[in-house]
């Protein structure tokens, strides 16, 4: 058996050798859950969007590389964009780019930013209708530079029209460190990467200080967060931003085990037999859509009136206002969810910002 | 020479085998955990090929990698005792055979014949992760055109249906819900144009080249706007060694079945053998066929 013994050592030094060459081989990648960037030379990067689609930046003034189509490069750093999504406004305005943002599908009404809704309000941000409805023909004057859309329906519309965008969105519900890591990936538009970096360091520290204050908490409340409608019901999976920061903020998160899409459609079997046992239900549904108590959210739900749940007796219901939607503040909204669940570990957080407590009636 | 024969004589050893069995499942079980933490590190597996994701993903990641690459390394060095071993296997079947008749020796060559099922398999997952082209977010709108990238397909959809759940659907809570997509895809090459019908569970496959509906719109019934679907385009030329790896891996099985239950040979050895495919040399073969006579 010697000569065994001898391969086997061999067999393991060529794999640790291997091993310790092999980080040598890495080039410069950067990757934000379903987001990436490619450094690549010359001050150019390679980004992959949510659902797969690679496009070239290029620094302006340099030549691109030829094979690309014109709405696969985008020219950095970006001065002229359209967003779709309310927080990825919100992550620009952190950026210092705000200003960068010359159309959005949001009313100006629905704006919890300043900037924007001054912008909408003296032109200088055009409100181009709603995603169903996009006016191409304002959207082509504009001349973005790239387009940050969720709905990957414009894609064929905007490759016509040879405007470059980027699905912002992936069918796998984002996590928490790719939500607040997401401001990297638009930084590689801005060429802002130290700041946007800076800026998600600063937000994972600050979270790291709630989950500190929270080890002296001795229950965590149950919770659950989603939307019932009238005959169907949809909850944040285990795997979404939302789920997680409900357990960063020291909750018991009822739906940790599911994995799927944001807001995902669940049997109403596991719903109530999950919820009627919570503390705390979560919902996007408010006065914004028509829910102003938990009478009206029963009234609208055939469900809710044959079925009871905790959360509409004793305990708690929470609607969240657009503006959770429109703050790059992760650790800020985690620290009012624990504010919510532990109230005296946080009793320097009263007022609410982006968590509202439905009442009865 | 020495050399050679040294290292034949290791990678045949059975035990050696074992050992790359016991460390794959050590390594998958705790790949399996840490892949729940990292999903979207693993996810990108499914869109680029196998380099592009060692440099890309592998070697940026190693604390979440390092598993996944030691295990394609154990899985390569399992390749080659297995190729040792069913040589070998071979080279003492072939020499028992005479005297054997047909159905007897044919069935004697069952374990190599799962050797050579399980070395397809393997090189046509390694093929399929190396020169397989796996394209996402080929987003068409009906009527739209798409050029397949790397070739002079053109891809045009020319009728999308989205069905829905009527009222009092039999599943509750899916009225309104879609129920199935289908569309007409057209497909023009240098033969012309080819029409071929694709839905959720019906690909199309063409030339080598297979498209399926990754995603579509609307999902739900009373939208007003232009339907469109995401497609994913891919060519996998592996897929043919796996199917054949597949069935010779299930012809050696049903063949080895037959050699312990109607020949009664084999019989004294422990099951892992007969998986495990290691009848480690000539000599013990020999052994093994005199105590069967």
């Amino acid at each position: 058996m010697k000569y065994t013994y001898i391969h086997i050592t061999q067999v393991l030094m060529s794999i640790t050798v291997f091993l310790l060459l092999f980080p040598g081989c890495k080039v410069n990648f950067e990757q934000f859950g379903g987001f990436s960037i490619r450094y690549l030379d010359n001050g150019c990067k390679e980004v992959t969007d949510g659902v797969g689609r690679k496009l070239l930046l290029v620094p302006s003034g340099c030549r691109a590389v030829k094979g690309n189509k014109r709405a696969g490069i985008v020219r950095i750093p970006v001065k002229r964009v359209v967003v779709y999504s309310t927080y990825n406004a919100a992550l620009i305005k952190a950026l210092g780019h705000v200003n960068s943002i010359v159309g959005v599908v949001i009313k100006k009404d629905d704006w919890y930013i300043p900037e924007i809704r001054n912008g909408i309000a003296n032109g200088r941000i055009v409100y181009l209708g709603q995603y169903t409805s996009i006016d191409y023909e304002r959207l082509k004057r504009l001349k973005p530079d790239v387009v940050f859309t969720w709905d990957e329906g414009i894609v064929p519309k905007l490759d016509e029209l040879s405007i470059p965008c980027v699905v912002t969105t992936t069918k796998i519900a984002k996590d928490l460190n790719a939500h607040i890591n997401f401001i990297r990936f638009i930084s590689g538009f801005y060429g802002e990467e130290q700041r946007a970096k800076g800026f998600a360091e600063s937000q994972f520290e600050r979270i790291k200080k709630i989950s500190a204050r929270l080890r002296q908490a001795k229950k965590a409340p149950k919770v659950i967060w989603g939307d019932i409608y009238a005959r169907k019901v949809q909850v944040e999976p285990g795997n979404s931003w939302a789920g997680q920061m409900v357990e960063k903020a020291g909750g018991d998160y009822l739906f940790r085990d599911l994995e799927g899409a944001s807001c995902m459609q669940v049997t109403l079997e596991k719903f109530f037999s999950r919820a009627k046992d919570a503390d705390i239900l979560i919902t996007y549904r408010g006065p914004e859509s028509g829910i102003s108590s938990k009478e009206r959210l029963r009234q609208s739900s055939r469900l809710l009136q044959m079925v009871d749940i905790r959360p509409m007796n004793e305990g708690r219901i929470y609607f969240t206002g657009w503006k959770l939607y429109q703050s790059a503040d992760t650790a800020g909204i985690i620290a009012e969810l624990a504010a919510i669940l532990h109230p005296r570990l946080f009793p320097e957080i009263k007022k609410p910002g982006y968590f509202f407590e439905l009442p009865n009636k | 020479m020495n050399f050679i024969r040294t290292s034949w004589r290791f990678l045949g050893n059975a035990s050696l085998s074992l050992w790359l069995i016991y460390a794959l499942f050590a390594e998958f079980l705790i790949g399996s955990i840490i892949m729940r933490h990292h999903p979207s590190l693993f996810h990108a597996l499914k869109d680029m090929t196998l380099q592009q994701w060692v440099v890309l993903y592998g070697a940026n990641s190693l604390r979440a990698t390092w598993w996944f690459l030691g295990a394609l390394i154990l899985l390569f060095l399992l390749a080659l005792t297995t190729t040792v071993c069913g040589t070998d296997k071979l080279i003492a079947t072939i020499g028992a055979l005479r005297g054997s008749g047909l159905w007897r020796g044919l069935l004697k060559l069952s374990p190599s014949i799962i050797h050579l099922g399980f070395l397809l398999l393997l090189l046509g997952q390694l093929v399929s992760h190396t020169v397989g082209i796996n394209l996402h977010g080929n987003i068409l709108a009906t009527s739209g055109t798409i050029t397949v990238p790397g070739s002079r397909m053109k891809i045009t959809l020319k009728e999308l249906k989205v069905d829905f759940f009527g009222k009092g659907a039999r599943f509750l809570g899916m009225d309104g819900s879609p129920r199935d997509c289908t569309g007409v895809l057209s497909i023009i090459d240098a033969q012309g144009h080819h029409d071929r019908v694709i839905s959720i569970n019906r690909p199309v496959w063409y030339k080598g080249w297979s498209f399926f509906i990754e995603d579509f719109y609307p999902k739900s019934r009373g939208v007003t706007r232009s339907p469109f679907i995401n497609m994913v385009i891919r060519k996998d030329p592996g897929i043919r060694l796996m199917m054949g790896g597949a069935i010779l891996f299930g012809l050696g099985l049903i063949m080895h079945l037959l050699l312990v239950t109607r020949f009664h040979i084999n019989r004294g050895h422990s099951p892992v053998n007969v998986f495990i495919t290691t009848v480690p040399s000539p000599v013990s073969h020999k052994r093994h066929h005199i105590r069967q006579e």
